[in-house]
């Protein structure tokens, strides 16, 4: 073992996150706990999309909180880009902060209210000494037009905005930084099918013109075959099933896939 | 009820509604001018793109609009009795109508539930602090409830944290149905659900207002989900109201061009039915 801090890796064959056995348990008043992820395993590749999709309340939004370390876990461990990252320190836990990026589920309760979208955006590349002054401004009001949101919201308050245009401000705020590994929690449940499409497309080109890996937690599994390479089903804190996307929507093997899959409303 | 000559009925008639945002940075117009009736017992589903101010709709139909606004136009409620608009009703007379004629549910459960306080006693206020039930009737009449929306009645003990986004908007949906209401405006209600839980909550919104005969305005950006339950479909633009009538012949004849690219980019999004696969 050295003293040196531990450098980030960057060998292109290895996968970019790797869970093993991962656990996440809330304890419940009262007593007993609630094991919200339940030994999983599973591995993203760069440039990959890896899809989890699975029953509300299954741990989707549990496990990618885990996976960038924003919630404690209580067993099994995860790896960026080689290092285990509740080992990871100072500088390489900043550096971790700025590659690894979450678009939350619900963008209401994340936007701090007091603050602008402007500098909502522009926050990150405050905090992570990217940017500031006119080049943060000017990317801040590029991110915001990639979103398909009027330079003219920067202005606002969260508070101020309508559902889907909070939901793109937050995409926003993670899209800034351009980071290597975005876990995407439900990113575009709050927009119209014609703005829906629109930011599909825009976070598949920017994953295949940067090689960028996501984590792609929905519910709606049309999104999810045209985002995904391959597909997880979770269902009770458990993976049940794992695939290609196309085997697992045409293909599925799981009752709960197929449950899921067969619910999809069509017209 | 007689269903063929009442369900024609108007409950609600919007009028040239104008509501424009007059914060600091001046005045925002969103709604210019909407024109929609809501008829008794059926359902208007309301498509449109984000931003175009369906929830600002709503918000003006609860009179739950934020203080820096300018409003104008009439918003008629029509009683079997009498009629009234409601942007001239003070704020006194406003109670009753909130909490039992008209009801809604948000689009984000998170924010809309207060985080101190348990499931259950947001419940019981729900259910009327005037409805002199006993304690024990109230907690059966809560189990009920939860029970309807298919949660655990141990949810009554859980704080909105503790939920996953989906269980927490049951929990909304659960609370708006508790008064009976008259008119249940449903903003996004689904949109946070998986696609089992999502038709099964569309499913229970149907029974209910085939039991109790509420209207219902179903705000939402899922066109599959208006295909499958609405009567009506009105596509709002730009604060305005471009195209309504019945759902087919919204779906399938639209004449905006915005209806038709909502209508493309749905069906470019949804998959083939499971037995076609
Ligand atoms: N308090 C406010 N102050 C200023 N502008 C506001 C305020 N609330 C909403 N707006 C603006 O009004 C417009 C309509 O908002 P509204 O919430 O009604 O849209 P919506 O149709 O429900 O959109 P979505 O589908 O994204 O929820 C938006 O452009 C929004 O930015
Ligand atoms: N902060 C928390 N405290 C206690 N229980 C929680 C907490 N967050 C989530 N849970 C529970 O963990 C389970 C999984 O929740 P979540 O990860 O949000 O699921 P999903 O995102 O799949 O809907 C649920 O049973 C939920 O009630
Ligand atoms: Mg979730
Ligand atoms: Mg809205």
């Amino acid at each position: 073992m050295t003293t040196a801090p531990a450098k980030m890796t960057n060998n292109a064959d290895a996968p970019l996150l790797a869970a093993r056995d991962l656990r996440v348990t809330y304890s419940r008043r009262g007593g007993g706990t609630c094991v919200a992820v339940d030994g999983v395993t599973f591995e993203i590749a760069r440039g990959e999309t890896l899809g989890l999709v699975g029953e509300s309340g299954c741990g989707k939004t549990s496990l990618g909180r885990a996976l960038l370390g924003l919630i404690p876990v209580a067993g099994g461990n995860v790896t960026f880009d080689g290092q285990p990252i509740e080992q990871l320190r100072s500088t390489v836990l900043r550096k971790f902060r700025r590659r690894a990026q979450l678009i939350f589920q619900d963008a209401a309760a994340s936007l701090n209210p007091r603050m602008r979208v402007g500098a909502i955006v522009a926050d990150p590349l405050r905090v992570h000494g990217m940017a500031r002054g006119k080049a943060a401004r000017e990317r801040v009001e590029a991110t915001l037009a990639q979103v398909g949101l009027d330079v003219a919201l920067i202005n606002r308050y969260p508070h101020e905005l309508s559902g889907g245009e909070r939901q793109r401000v937050d995409i926003a705020r993670a899209l800034v930084l351009d980071p290597e590994f975005l876990v995407c929690d439900e990113p575009v449940s709050a927009v119209d099918a014609c703005t829906r499409v629109a930011l599909l497309d825009l976070l598949r080109s920017l994953q295949r013109a940067h090689q960028r890996s996501y984590l792609f937690i929905t519910h709606d599994l049309a999104a999810a075959s045209r985002m995904c390479d391959r597909v997880a089903v979770m269902q009770a804190g458990r993976i049940v099933e794992l695939g290609a996307t196309d085997r697992v929507l045409s293909n599925p093997q799981h009752p709960c896939t197929r449950q899921l899959r067969s619910a999809v409303p069509t017209f | 009820m007689g269903a063929d000559e009442q369900d024609t009925q108007t409950v609600v008639r919007i009028r040239d509604l104008r509501v424009a945002y007059t914060g600091e940075s001046g005045s925002t117009p969103v709604l210019n001018g909407v024109n929609l009736d809501l008829r008794a017992g059926m359902t208007t589903a309301l498509v449109g793109a984000s931003g175009s101010g369906k929830s600002t709709l709503a918000l003006s139909l609860m009179r739950l609009l934020p203080r820096d606004v300018e409003v104008s136009g009439t918003i008629e409620r029509i009683w079997l009795t009498h009629q009234a608009n409601l942007l001239a009703f003070p704020e006194w007379r406003l109670r009753g109508i909130r909490g039992e004629e008209i009801t809604m549910v948000f689009q984000s459960p998170g924010a809309a539930l207060d985080p101190v306080m348990r499931i259950g006693s947001q419940m019981r206020e729900a259910v009327g602090a005037c409805s002199g039930y006993s304690r024990r009737q109230m907690r059966e009449i809560i189990a009920a409830l939860l029970a309807d929306v298919e949660l655990d009645a141990s949810v009554a003990r859980a704080y909105a944290h503790e939920l996953s986004g989906g269980m927490q908007q049951r929990v909304m949906i659960a609370m708006a149905i508790a008064n009976n209401p008259d008119l249940l405006i449903a903003d996004e209600p689904t949109s946070a659900l998986d696609v089992t839980v999502q038709s099964r909550i569309i499913a229970l919104l149907k029974r209910l207002q085939r039991e109790y005969g509420f209207s219902m305005l179903l705000i939402t950006h899922d066109i599959a989900v208006a295909a499958q339950v609405a009567d009506e479909i009105a596509v709002m633009s730009q604060g305005r109201i471009v195209e309504c009538g019945a759902r087919a012949e919204v779906l399938e004849h639209p004449q905006h061009a915005l209806t038709r690219s909502l209508v493309s980019a749905a069906r470019a999004l949804s998959l083939e039915p499971m037995d076609k696969v």
